[in-house]
C-alpha cells in the first residue's frame, strides 16, 4: 500500500494509537530531538494553561488584523524584475529566435544632450521632469489651459510634433510652461492647483467671449443640471456609483451574470444617485449611454480631445432621460419654494440658477406663456400632473425609483402649479444656451 | 511657413502645417524614397477629412468613387464562430479519417489556443451531417441549413476566409473594425460616415443583439462604436424590452400634445435668443435635432409595429419572429429598416462557440438562424430590394476539424480556427449562385483564392461604391481606414 517503509510512530498512528505515549516511556536524555520537540509541543498546546491562553489571544488578534487588512484599499504596483528578463529582437515574430539582445530605453535622437538615458520607469519620470525638457511643461500647461478655456493654445493637445498645430500664442505658452514648472517658489514647482488659480483669476478668463463657446462635456451637462437643481451630492472620494441607466444594458452583452463582476447593473440608492458624473462607474464594453450620446469616449483608448457632435439622439436624452427629468422637477421645486410659487419670480429664479443671468422680457413672457398653458392643461388632467411629478420612468419600463429621494415635497403648491413649473424647468434644460459655455 | 498666417482658421492652418511638415521632412529626412512617398501621399490627406458635411445626412464620399451596386447593408454577425466544416465546407473525405490524428504537415506552425495545444491527441472529426446540393447552381450545404438551401441561387458563399486572430474579442473586433486593437470605428460607422443617411427620422446605423445565454461570448460596444469618427456615426442599439431606442418615449405625464407645445415654446425661445446672439445657423440646427427626435418618436414605434404585416409575411421568418428579441424578429425588423432607407443594419446572434457538445448545440443554434436569414433574402427579393441591399452572414473565424476534448461516439467539440472559414453574401451586386475559394481536403488551410477579412471589407465597400483606400480619417497623426493598410477587392465576389 505504501511505496516506502513506514516509521514505527506512523504505524502506531495508522493503527489508531498515539506514538507520544511510547516516547514518554523513554528516558528524557535518550529521546531524539524530534521526539522531544513533539512532546514539548503537545504539552504546550494541550496542557499548559498559560500557553493556551496566550495562543488563543494570538488567534483572536490575527483574526482582527486580517479583518482590518481587508478594509484597507489595495493598489497594484509594479516592480522591475530581478534579474531583468533577456529581451531579443524577434525576427519575423519567432519567439524562439535568437535575435539581437536589446534593453529598454528612449531613442537617442529624442534625448539630445542627455548623458544618462532612462532605462526604467523611474528614470523616465525623472527625464520627463528635467528642467531642460522641452515638452512636458508645455504640453501640461496647454492641457490645463484647454480645461479652463475649452480650447488649447495648441489645437492638437496630443500632438506637438510636425503634424500638430502651432500654438496660437507661442510666447504665452512658453511663459505658462515656465510658470507651471518653476512655480512662485521652490515649494510650488509643478503645483497644478496654483496654476489653475492663475488661469481662472486672470483678466483673460474674465473677458467676455464673442459668440458662444464650445459645448459642455457630457459629464458637465449632467453635473450642471444636478447642481442647478440642488440635487448634486458634493461628497468627495470613495467608490464609484451607479446612477440611473435603462435596464438590461449590461446583461445583454454579458458573458455570465452568475459569476463574473460588472455583468449585472445594480443601481445606487439615495444620495449616491446624485454624485458628480466623475464618480460614475464606467464599464467600457457598455458605457453609460447618457454620456456616450454626448460624445464621451468609451475609454478603451486615450482620447485627448472630444469633438462635440450633434444628433437627434441628444435631443431624445434631453427630453426623456430620467435623471435630467428629475433634475427639472427638482429645479422647479427649489425655485418655486423659494419664491412662494409666484410664477414670474419662480421662473426667473429657475432661469438664473441654470443660465447665470436673468431672462429678458421676451424670454420671460414666453416662459410665462408656457407656464400658464401647462397649468391650465394640468388642471384639466390632474392624473397627468401626478404622473409627471412623481414617476420618472417612461411608462413602458418598470419604475426603478418610485419617489425621488432628492426632492422634498412642498405641501403648499397644487400639483398643477408644480407640474407646470417643472415643464418650464425642463424646457430650460433643453435650451442650447444651457449646454454651451457662455 | 511665415508667421503672418492668420491663426484662427483651422483648415488653412492644418494645410499650412502639412505643407511645412512635408518640406521639413523632405529636407531633413535621411529616408530618401520614404520622403518622396510621403509627398505623394500628402494630397490624399485632405481628401475625405476636410469635406465635413454641414448638413445632416450627407456622407463624405461625394461623389461616389465608383458606380455602386448596393445602397444598404444588413450584416448578420454570428458571434462565437460557426463551424464551417459542419455547415458550408463539405469534406466527405474526412469520414475515412475520422478519429485519426491530424497530420502535422497539415497543421504546420499554426498556433493553437491553450485549450487544445495541451491535448495529447487531436483526432479528426468528420461532420456527422450530410451535405446536399441546392438550387440551379448546385450549392452544397449542410442538412442543418435547409432554408438557406432554398435561397442558394442568391448566395455567394466564400469558403476561403481567413484571419490572424485566434480568440473571440480580438477576432470580432477585427471583423467589425479592421484591427484587433480597440479604438477604431465599427464597419457601420464607416459606412454612415461615407454615405450618410437616406432617412433622417431613423438612425443611420442600427444594431440588434440576440441569442445570448450565460457563458456565451460577450459583445462590446466598440463593435458598433464610432471610434475616432464623429460620434453621430455610432450604431444605435435597438432593444426588445422597454423603449426600442433608448430614451425614445416621453416621460409619464407628457403626452404627444404636451410635447408638441413644449417643443414649440423651445423653438420660440431659441429664436428670441438668436435675435440677440446673431447665430441663426446654429440655432436652426439645434431646433432641427429636436424635430428629428420628435420624428423618431413616431417613426420608431411605426417601425416595430407589425400590425400591418401579413401573417404570411411574418411566418416566412418562422414562429420566433413574433417573439421580440429573437434573431428572427430582428431579421424582420432589418427588412423593415432597409425599406425605410436605413443605411446599415447590424445584427449579432450569439452562442456559436461550440467547444463542447457540438452535436446537440449546433443544430439548435442553426434552427434559430437558418429560416430567418433565408427568409430575409427571400423577402428582400420579393420586394425588389435585394439588388440594392447587401446581406452578409459571417462569424469571426472558423472551427477546428480536430476534436476539442474527448471524442466519443455521440459527442465532440471544436476549437477556434482562424486559418479558414466560410461566410456568405447575397444581393447588392454580389455574384449569385457562386462559390469563391477553396480549402484543402481537411478544411484546415485555404488552397485557392484566399480572402482575408480586409479583403471582405474592401469588397463590401466597393459594392457600395467606395474605394477602401480613399475612405480615410485622420486621427493620432495618421490616416486610418477600415482596411487598415491592406485589403483588395475580390473580383470573384462581384457580379459582372
Amino acid at each position: 500500500m505504501f511505496d516506502r517503509p513506514l516509521r514505527r510512530e506512523e504505524i502506531v498512528t495508522l493503527g489508531g494509537g498515539d506514538p507520544l505515549l511510547d516516547w514518554l516511556a523513554i528516558a528524557p536524555d535518550r529521546r531524539t530531538a524530534e521526539q522531544t520537540q513533539a512532546i514539548r509541543r503537545r504539552y504546550l498546546t494541550e496542557v499548559d494553561p498559560q500557553f493556551r491562553a496566550v495562543e488563543s489571544q494570538l488567534r483572536e488578534v490575527r483574526v482582527e488584523r486580517d479583518a482590518f487588512a481587508r478594509t484597507l484599499p489595495t493598489a497594484m504596483v509594479m516592480e522591475e524584475r530581478v534579474p531583468a528578463r533577456t529581451t531579443r529582437v524577434l525576427s519575423r515574430g519567432r519567439f524562439d529566435g535568437d535575435g539581437e539582445r536589446v534593453a529598454a530605453g528612449i531613442p537617442v535622437w529624442l534625448t539630445p544632450g542627455v548623458d544618462r538615458l532612462p532605462s526604467n520607469r523611474l528614470e523616465l519620470a525623472h527625464w520627463l521632469f528635467r528642467d531642460d525638457h522641452p515638452l512636458t511643461a508645455r504640453v501640461a500647461a496647454n492641457r490645463f489651459w484647454q480645461w479652463q478655456f475649452h480650447e488649447g493654445l495648441v489645437g492638437t493637445p496630443d500632438d506637438f510634433g510636425l503634424h500638430g498645430q502651432r500654438p496660437s500664442h507661442p510666447e504665452l505658452l512658453d511663459w505658462l510652461a515656465e510658470e507651471l514648472r518653476s512655480g512662485a517658489s521652490p515649494e510650488t514647482r509643478w503645483d497644478v492647483k496654483r496654476f489653475q488659480r492663475l488661469l481662472v483669476t486672470s483678466a483673460t478668463f474674465r473677458q467676455p467671449r464673442p459668440g458662444s463657446g464650445p459645448r459642455l462635456s457630457a459629464e458637465a451637462i449632467r453635473d450642471q443640471a444636478l447642481a442647478a437643481s440642488g440635487l448634486l451630492e458634493s461628497r468627495l472620494e470613495g467608490p464609484g456609483v451607479f446612477p440611473y441607466q435603462p435596464t438590461g444594458l449590461w446583461e445583454e452583452l454579458a458573458y455570465d451574470t452568475r459569476q463574473f463582476t460588472a455583468q449585472s447593473y445594480r443601481q445606487s440608492q439615495g444620495a449616491d444617485l446624485y454624485r458628480r458624473s466623475l464618480y460614475t462607474f464606467w464599464k467600457r464594453a457598455a458605457p453609460p449611454p447618457l454620456f456616450t450620446t454626448f460624445d464621451a469616449p468609451d475609454r478603451e483608448v486615450c482620447t485627448a480631445q472630444r469633438v462635440a457632435s450633434s444628433s437627434p439622439l441628444q435631443a431624445l436624452v434631453l427630453m426623456n432621460e430620467p435623471g435630467l427629468v428629475e433634475a427639472a422637477r427638482a429645479l422647479a421645486q427649489l425655485a418655486g419654494s423659494r419664491t412662494n410659487w409666484a410664477p414670474r419670480a419662480a421662473i426667473t429664479e429657475a432661469f438664473r440658477r441654470l443660465l447665470a443671468r436673468p431672462p429678458t422680457a421676451a424670454e420671460l413672457d414666453q416662459l410665462e406663456g408656457l407656464y400658464r398653458d401647462e397649468e391650465a392643461a394640468f388642471q384639466r388632467d390632474p392624473a397627468a400632473a401626478r404622473d409627471w411629478l412623481h414617476e420618472h420612468e417612461p411608462s413602458t419600463s418598470p419604475p426603478q425609483v418610485l419617489s425621488s429621494p432628492g426632492i422634498k415635497a412642498s405641501p403648499t403648491a397644487p400639483h398643477s402649479v408644480r407640474a407646470a413649473l417643472a415643464c418650464v424647468a425642463h424646457t430650460l434644460l433643453c435650451l442650447e444656451e444651457t449646454l454651451f459655455v457662455p | 511657413m511665415s508667421d503672418t498666417q492668420p491663426p484662427n482658421t483651422p483648415r488653412t492652418h492644418a494645410a499650412a502645417n502639412q505643407l511645412a511638415a512635408r518640406r521639413l521632412f523632405v529636407r531633413n529626412s535621411t529616408l530618401g524614397l520614404g520622403a518622396i512617398a510621403l509627398a505623394s501621399l500628402c494630397p490624399r490627406i485632405a481628401s475625405s477629412q476636410q469635406a465635413d458635411p454641414a448638413k445632416l445626412g450627407r456622407g463624405v464620399v461625394q461623389p461616389l468613387h465608383s458606380p455602386p451596386k448596393a445602397k444598404r447593408v444588413i450584416f448578420l454577425c454570428q458571434s462565437g464562430a460557426p463551424s464551417q466544416v459542419d455547415l458550408f465546407d463539405p469534406k466527405p473525405g474526412l469520414k475515412d479519417r475520422h478519429g485519426e490524428e491530424l497530420p502535422e504537415s497539415v497543421r504546420g506552425q499554426q498556433r493553437l489556443t491553450t485549450m487544445t495545444s495541451q491535448q495529447s491527441a487531436k483526432p479528426i472529426v468528420a461532420s456527422p451531417w450530410r451535405f446536399e446540393r441546392h438550387g440551379r447552381c448546385g450549392l452544397e450545404l449542410s442538412e442543418l441549413l435547409p432554408h438557406t438551401g432554398q435561397v442558394a441561387d442568391e448566395l455567394c458563399v466564400v469558403r476561403s476566409l481567413y484571419t490572424e486572430a485566434i480568440n473571440h474579442d480580438p477576432a470580432i473586433t477585427f471583423l467589425q473594425t479592421g484591427s484587433e486593437q480597440p479604438g477604431r470605428p465599427g464597419w457601420g460607422a464607416w459606412v454612415s460616415y461615407a454615405l450618410g443617411s437616406e432617412n433622417e427620422t431613423l438612425p443611420t446605423f442600427c444594431v440588434f443583439i440576440s441569442g445570448g445565454e450565460p457563458g456565451d461570448q460577450p459583445l462590446n460596444g466598440r463593435l458598433w462604436g464610432p471610434g475616432f469618427l464623429p460620434t453621430r456615426h455610432q450604431g444605435v442599439k435597438f432593444r426588445s424590452q422597454g423603449d426600442p431606442v433608448l430614451y425614445l418615449a416621453n416621460p409619464a405625464g407628457i403626452d404627444a400634445a404636451r410635447r408638441r407645445r413644449l417643443l414649440d415654446r423651445l423653438a420660440e425661445l431659441q429664436r428670441i435668443h438668436t435675435q440677440s446672439a446673431g447665430d441663426e445657423d446654429s440655432v436652426d440646427a439645434w431646433i432641427k435635432q429636436f424635430e428629428l427626435a420628435a420624428g423618431m418618436q413616431t417613426a420608431v414605434p411605426e417601425l416595430v409595429d407589425l400590425s400591418h404585416e401579413t401573417a404570411r409575411g411574418i411566418d416566412l421568418y418562422g414562429e420566433d419572429a413574433r417573439r421580440p428579441g429573437t434573431f428572427a424578429a430582428n431579421c424582420l425588423l432589418a427588412r423593415r429598416l432597409v425599406e425605410r432607407g436605413v443605411r446599415f443594419v447590424q445584427l449579432y446572434h450569439r452562442g456559436w462557440d461550440h467547444h463542447y457538445h457540438l452535436p446537440s448545440k449546433l443544430p439548435a443554434k442553426c434552427r434559430q438562424v437558418d429560416q430567418p436569414a433565408a427568409a430575409l433574402v427571400l423577402d428582400l427579393k420579393q420586394r425588389g430590394l435585394l439588388d440594392e441591399t447587401l446581406v452578409v452572414w459571417a462569424g469571426e473565424f472558423g472551427r477546428t476539424i480536430y476534436c476539442q476534448g474527448a471524442l466519443t461516439d455521440g459527442d465532440f467539440g471544436r476549437d477556434h480556427h482562424p486559418r479558414c472559414f466560410s461566410v456568405w453574401l447575397a444581393g447588392g451586386g454580389v455574384r449569385a449562385g457562386a462559390v469563391v475559394g477553396r480549402t484543402d481536403e481537411f478544411s484546415y488551410n485555404v488552397s485557392e483564392n484566399p480572402v482575408h477579412i480586409h479583403d471582405l471589407q474592401a469588397t463590401v465597400l466597393h459594392l457600395l461604391g467606395i474605394d477602401h483606400e480613399r475612405l480615410t480619417f485622420r486621427a493620432q497623426g495618421r490616416d486610418f481606414r477600415l482596411t487598415d493598410i491592406a485589403g483588395r477587392v475580390v473580383p470573384e465576389i462581384v457580379r459582372g
